[in-house]
């Protein structure tokens, strides 16, 4: 399969970046494991690539000013192996080193998986839990973005055509959280049929994501409230359980119907609050 | 509009004008006739066309030409040295690990990546290595067999050569 | 060894019809599965390590005594990957029949209900 034919042109900075963008057709090409299997199916037909693979800032991961700054250039592996967030975001670890295969995480990055915001991704989940800003740059400078207000709907978010993500930034978790994602794969993809990352924070506040669920992945406030600031019981998981997945559209395929992925949700977040207990 | 890039592919250096849709294993296979990575399924699914970029496994269908430029890759044919199979090539050899063949490249360069930053490992450590790569013939079993002989070659290569010439 | 590597590689197909694959249609006969992100082929984390054994008898149709190899493995698995999964079923107490191969995760969940 073949793309159609694309002008191509690849940048040092992300100021650049941006300016080569100026064309309403351009599309970001980083790790390319998302849009080039999209543009081999012509379901993605850009009239030209930016590739910022080459933009040195945007690599890396460091703890800065309170706050773990992943770069949206990260791959999956990078962040999987990486020694801060394997002690201070764990689950950010664990999701990444669930995704797709060793020859995706090498190249996928996690700036291209939340700009493209499949309904099934893992990191969405992980970022909303984690209470992460998305740090975007346009031609009028940065802004942050809450994760809880980035996802707006099935592969799409609340980026503007001119800006691309440059950092994911979440607040160093107090010592003693912890952190679980819980995952149930689709056995061909192994995208998520159902994702479920908890932060159980030292004070009993404790976040809840889901991916794979609906139309975009999403915190849920009915099973936040029903376990933060309690104690972790068999009797509070069940509670949660039961608040899970009340007022969302649940979608429905070939590997899991409404009701089967309504019933994974509700196990893999007690998986997940076991976890954290 | 043409694009010109410069890649180093089993140590070679190359210099050439591709298209910008040019799929990167359709550079290697059809540019520099480098036939021995194959195209199987063409959706990043099955990991035949598996080659190292920079020493990382790679999906050269999922890659375009143009992002290669100024990479390091290696592919099957630059694995065995001076007409010497590569342990993993042995592996396979001797461990009955191919029937029809057609996976064999992908899993190799697969697992080179896997033994370069694990030289002992599990067996459950390589069947989760190889979960991007498909076999339909042999059930995996002889497959990672091959993969535990390459890592206990390489990790003493004098020692079992010896043995190997001392029963011959 | 040949043999072995055709039990081997036979009893992953069953393994794979019997769990994973199948091709899905829809109502207006679309293939609803045609490609590798949703066609599930087996992986190697999907398997153990196998151990074979053989019953050697010779074939009494032919002046050789030969006989074909390849799929016997193949022909085996299925059922007994079914039945493991019923029995395992019927010893929790569900007196589940059959399930439609292949026994995906929801399929064995309904048959659970």
């Amino acid at each position: 399969m073949i793309p159609v034919s694309f002008d191509y042109q690849k940048v040092k900075t992300v100021d650049e970046a941006i300016a080569a963008l100026s064309n309403d057709n351009s599309k970001i090409l980083a790790g390319g494991h998302s849009l080039l299997p999209a543009m081999k199916l012509r379901l993605s037909q850009p009239s030209k690539l930016v590739d910022i693979a080459a933009i040195a800032s945007l690599k890396g991961i460091k703890e800065e000013d309170g706050e773990i700054v992943i770069g949206a250039g990260a791959t999956h592996a990078d962040i999987a192996g990486d020694k801060l967030i394997k002690s201070k975001l764990p689950f950010f670890a664990e999701g990444a080193s669930m995704i797709g295969d060793v020859q995706v995480r090498n190249h996928g990055t996690i700036g291209g998986s939340l700009a493209h915001a499949d309904p099934a991704a893992d990191w969405p989940a992980l970022v909303l839990a984690a209470d992460a800003a998305i740090e975007v740059q346009g031609s009028n400078g940065k802004r942050r973005i809450k994760a809880t207000d980035f996802f707006t709907g099935l592969f799409s978010t609340s980026l503007q055509d001119n800006e691309i993500i440059v950092a994911i930034r979440i607040p160093v978790p107090a010592q003693g959280t912890k952190t679980s994602y819980q995952k149930f794969s689709q056995p061909a993809s192994r995208f998520a049929i159902v994702g479920c990352a908890v932060m159980r924070f030292p004070d009993g506040k404790t976040n809840i994501a889901f991916t794979g669920v609906s139309d975009n992945a999403f915190r849920d406030s009915n099973a936040e409230a029903v376990v933060s600031g309690k104690v972790i019981s068999n009797d509070s998981i069940a509670a949660a359980a039961k608040a899970a997945v009340q007022s969302v559209n649940i979608l429905s395929d070939h590997y899991a119907s409404e009701e089967y992925r309504k019933h994974l949700a509700k196990v893999y977040l007690k998986k997940a609050l076991q976890a954290v207990a | 509009m043409s694009t010109k890039i410069t890649v180093t592919v089993n140590g070679a250096k190359h210099i050439d004008k591709v298209e910008p849709r040019l799929l990167l294993v359709y550079y290697l296979r059809d540019v520099l006739k480098l036939t021995g990575t194959h195209v199987g399924c063409d959706t990043s699914s099955c990991g035949a066309c598996t080659i190292l970029v920079d020493g990382k496994a790679t999906k050269s269908c999922t890659m375009l030409a143009v992002q290669a430029d100024k990479c390091k890759i290696t592919t099957i044919e630059g694995m065995a040295t001076n007409g010497e199979l590569h342990p993993l090539q042995e592996g396979f050899n001797q461990c009955h690990g191919l029937q029809c063949g057609f996976c064999t490249p992908g899993m190799i360069m697969t697992a080179a990546d896997l033994l370069k930053n694990n030289k002992k490992p599990s067996e459950e450590q390589i069947r989760a290595a190889l979960e991007g790569n498909f076999c339909r013939c042999t059930g995996y079993h002889n497959i990672v067999k091959a993969v535990q002989y390459a890592a206990d070659k390489m990790s003493a290569p004098r020692a079992r050569k010896t043995k190997k010439e001392a029963a011959l | 060894m040949i043999v072995e590597g055709q039990i081997h590689g036979g009893v992953a197909q069953g393994v794979g019809q019997a769990l994973f694959e199948g091709a899905e249609y829809d109502e207006n006969g679309q293939l609803t599965n045609a490609s590798y992100m949703d066609y599930c082929m087996p992986r190697a984390d999907d398997f153990p390590m196998f151990e074979t054994g053989s019953q050697v008898t010779p074939c009494p149709h032919n002046p050789l005594g030969v006989k074909g190899a390849g799929e016997a493995g193949t022909i085996g698995s299925p059922p007994a990957v079914v039945n493991a999964v019923l029995d395992a079923l019927w010893s929790g107490g569900h007196k589940v029949k059959d399930i439609r191969m292949p026994l995906t995760s929801e399929r064995v969940w309904r048959a659970m209900q």
